[in-house]
């Protein structure tokens, strides 16, 4: 590099930097944790011992956890969920946004519409309502009562509409002179040039539909039905020890195993953290360089 | 729409007991009135096991001569149609039918449904961890769709649920089931658990539940210690609050282990909670017990609390309470035993299961004993659960409840290990659901003595001592005694874990129990009334609060008189007058 820098570069730099890895570590060591008593004898991990690295490395977790049945059926369906989630949110929130990203001139009743996108953010249902929809319309037990009740984002369809607007009008001018129609403008020049925030709103469904546990619980009909955050929200959130019934004290034994947790955890983020490399290459801008010139 | 809703019911109500005294009428029990014989007579059923070679009880094989109407209902015959019922139950994550099997369908329910004529259909299952299964029944009271059949569990609100129920009109008055077809050893069962356990599931004198009866030792606080520290500090197994406190200052010298593993659930009766010390002091927060004038009152509210504050706020004074208590839960204030750096602790007689194990792990010179310690007048006291642990309701509007009674009856017949082919199933060596983890009963009912620890316990020890023959001792007993046996046999006292948690329950745990004689005080009213539903929680948030500003020294102990005037303007009063209305019906 050419430019040297000043003394109160480097010290900049050095601020900035520190405060950088600060944050890093900030989010990295409770990660390392995570993973290092998964790899740790349980006793160990319940002791409180285990901080970045593992102690008494051994992979029993984790054959254990391929060995049930029950972890493998939620992956299948939070992975089920996921997939349908991504192309019906995804279609949905195209559709949607589009129009309302016209003007009112165009779009005459588009306040309306508006107004019910806004609404409904403002003022959600409450369980019982939501239940009762969901049970009236057959979905209860199924894979759909996950993916149909939160599958237009009104917070995504405000985010796409608001990148849409900021897409130059001259350009659809252009292209409607050209003799394209809404269909062709919307995926031949919207889409294409939206990738970024699709990127972006596709991270937030699928995150959202991977994380979500609570529905889970209320819509499954038995318990196969967990997807897998429903799954380990069950083993992981405090366990109850005052036990009363000598019976269940076995299962207490089984549940405070905190390496077994652990583990589970750690399948839980994979798939998250596999996702997010495979976007980060949308998150560029420099997209519209070059096509209008004003 | 709720006034139809009423006639709906009162309709079906009526049809449901016309169809039941009908059923009752044509019933062609060969009268037999035998009450505590009865088990006698399921017993027999030998053998009955995987191919379930079908031997009805021999009630039913005798020909049905026509008994008179008035006769008495057999609770343990056949119904004469099969009946379906619907349920939900909670799984554990660990849960492992055998293959091809499930609650549905495995041989106990096909033993159900080839001599009773009882088929249970699962309408949902949910997780068995965090009160799902309560949020679930919550929901569809809402939703007004139970199932036919529910058991749920008294803790932690089972009885505001059966509240809402009751109010609901959505389930049906058990009364007369329960007494026609209610089983006698059921029935003596369900005597144990006293008065209340019948009363706390009634409402206007109409019984809608069938309880399930807790032991009440299980709430017993044991003070868990490090033996092989006292040896080395030459101390005694402590026997009073003022023991601990010297065993704990010694420990601090020698281990640096001075630190009583201590959490925000102060009176939970939760592994390291400070139960043990409220109990000295003969006071029992979070109770309603019987006061000194015979009228019930709360508590937390009564003058014995201040002794127990005091102790404590002078042992969190000189370092005995871990500082940041308030902070931990059970699962944190664990750690330390795990580490080794408790070496006395507050658990339930059951804590070889949790959390010892940990600790015997990272450290096998671990010797941990168990007792209970006397009160500072010299008796050990201890607080105790309500005798209802769980309970069984019937939809409204079900036809057959009576088929349900007779699947209680059965089950407790399970419980009290009296069905031989249940036993073969479930408990003898190699037994097929010895490790499924799963509900295997259609419906389960379980009226244990409430003293059934140290009952047991003693009869453990008499096989393992050789007083009696194994052969002699029930199947229960005969696990027990076995694995103790074969643990004192192992070479290795580590390589089975399991089997040290098993064999150390009782020889140690229950061994605990029984060191000091226990006064338990147990609850005068469980449950809670119209009032606590609106003012109880802000009540308890006042009493934590105190508490816990008492015990770090953030108050004196002279605010506790305030806080009991407080408590009583912010309608503690009045809800002790209704608590005490109730009761005194």
């Amino acid at each position: 590099m050419g430019i040297r820098l000043t003394k109160s570069d480097i010290l900049t730099n050095t601020i900035i930097y520190s405060i950088l890895t600060m944050l890093a570590l900030i989010t990295l060591v409770p990660l390392l944790n995570i993973l290092s008593i998964s790899f740790s004898n349980s006793a160990k991990a319940t002791a409180g011992l285990v901080t970045v690295y593992p102690l008494g490395f051994s992979w029993t977790t984790y054959t254990t956890i391929f060995k049930d049945h029950a972890i493998l059926t939620a992956v299948g369906v939070s992975v089920q969920r996921v997939v349908l989630a991504l192309v019906i949110d995804m279609v949905l929130v195209i559709l949607a946004s589009y129009p309302l990203s016209r003007t009112s001139k165009v779009f005459r009743s588009r306040g309306i519409y508006m107004w019910i996108v806004i609404g409904t953010m403002l003022f959600g249902p409450s369980l019982v309502p939501m239940f009762f929809t969901v049970k009236d319309t057959h979905m209860l037990g199924t894979i759909w009562a996950l993916v149909i009740p939160g599958a237009v984002g009104q917070f995504n369809i405000i985010l796409m509409m608001n990148y849409f607007r900021n897409i130059p009008s001259e350009l659809e001018e252009s292209a409607s002179i050209d003799g394209a129609g809404p269909w062709r403008r919307l995926l031949q020049i919207y889409v294409p040039l939206s990738l970024p925030i699709m990127a972006t709103i596709a991270l937030f469904i699928v995150v959202g539909n991977w994380n979500a546990y609570f529905d889970g619980l209320i819509y499954s009909i038995n318990t196969d039905d967990y997807p897998l955050q429903t799954y380990i929200q069950q083993l992981v959130v405090n366990y109850d020890t005052t036990i009363r019934d000598v019976d269940q004290v076995r299962s207490l034994l089984a549940v405070s195993n905190r390496s077994l947790t652990a583990a589970k955890l750690v399948i839980t983020m994979i798939p998250i953290l596999v996702v997010y490399p495979f976007m980060q290459k949308y998150f560029i801008s420099g997209i519209m360089l070059g096509s209008v010139k004003e | 729409m709720k006034k139809k809703l009423k006639a709906v019911a009162s309709v079906s109500l009526v049809t449901a007991l016309m169809l039941t005294s009908a059923a009752c009428g044509n019933s062609n029990d060969g009268g037999n009135t035998k009450d505590g014989n009865t088990a006698e007579n399921n017993a027999q059923t030998t053998n009955a096991g995987a191919n379930n070679s079908g031997n009805a009880n021999s009630t039913n094989d005798k020909a049905a001569n026509t008994a008179a109407p008035a006769e008495k209902p057999d609770p343990f015959s056949k119904m004469s149609e099969m009946v379906e019922f619907t349920t939900g139950i909670s799984l554990s994550a660990d849960t492992k039918p055998p293959a091809g099997e499930s609650f549905e369908n495995n041989d106990v329910e096909k033993w159900f449904e080839q001599n009773l004529n009882v088929k249970p259909k699962m309408a949902w299952s949910t997780s068995d961890q965090n009160f799902a299964f309560e949020q679930k029944i919550s929901l569809l009271i809402a939703a007004n769709n139970i199932p036919d059949v529910l058991s749920i569990s008294v803790d932690p609100n089972g009885l505001s649920i059966l509240k809402k129920l009751i109010k609901a009109d959505m389930i049906e008055d058990l009364t007369q089931v329960y007494n026609d077809y209610g089983s006698q050893n059921l029935k003596d069962s369900i005597g144990l658990g006293g008065p209340d356990a019948l009363k706390s599931v009634s409402s206007d004198g109409k019984l809608y539940a069938i309880p399930s009866i807790a032991d009440v030792e299980t709430a017993i606080p044991v003070i868990w210690t490090r033996k092989d520290w006292l040896d080395q500090v030459g101390l005694p197994e402590p026997q009073t609050l003022d023991d601990v406190e010297t065993t704990l200052k010694a420990f601090k010298d020698k281990f640096g282990a001075g630190v009583l593993p201590s959490q925000q659930n102060i009176f939970g009766a939760d592994t390291a909670s400070f139960d043990f010390v409220f109990g000295a002091y003969n006071s029992y927060p979070g109770q309603w017990i019987r006061t000194a004038d015979g009228s019930v009152g709360y508590g937390s509210v009564q003058p014995e609390m201040k002794g127990a504050l005091e102790r404590l706020a002078k042992w969190y004074k000189d370092g005995l309470v871990a500082k940041d208590f308030i902070m931990n839960d059970s699962n944190k204030a664990v750690e330390a035993i795990a580490k080794g750096k408790a070496g006395v602790f507050e658990g339930a007689w059951w804590a070889t299961w949790y959390p010892l194990p940990d600790s015997v792990k990272n450290d096998h010179n671990a010797n941990w004993q168990a007792t209970v310690l006397k009160g500072v007048d010299g008796i050990a006291h201890a607080k105790g659960y309500g005798a209802v642990r769980s309970f069984v309701v019937v939809k409204k509007g079900f036809k057959h409840p009576e088929a349900i009674m007779k699947m209680l009856n059965y089950a407790q017949e399970a419980n009290t290990k009296k069905l031989d082919w249940y036993n073969k199933l479930t408990i003898d060596e190699g037994a097929k659901y010895l490790n499924a983890k799963m509900p295997l009963l259609p419906v389960s009912v379980s009226a244990k003595d409430p003293h059934e620890i140290t009952v047991r316990y003693k009869a453990i020890m008499d096989v393992v001592n050789g007083k009696t023959k194994m052969e002699d001792a029930d199947p229960e007993t005969k696990v027990q005694a076995t694995s103790i046996l074969n643990y004192n046999k192992a070479a290795d006292k580590f390589a089975d874990m399991g089997l040290w948690s098993l064999a150390n329950q009782f020889a140690v745990g229950a061994a605990g129990l029984v060191k000091n004689p226990v006064q338990q005080t147990l609850p005068a009213f469980i449950g809670s009334t119209d009032l606590m539903q609106k003012k109880k929680a802000s009540l308890d948030d006042l009493e934590k609060k105190t508490f816990l500003e008492i015990i770090t020294g953030k108050k004196s102990i002279d605010e506790f008189d305030k806080f009991v005037e407080q408590w009583n303007s912010m309608g503690g009063k009045d809800i002790t007058a209704e608590v005490n209305g109730i009761v005194g019906q």
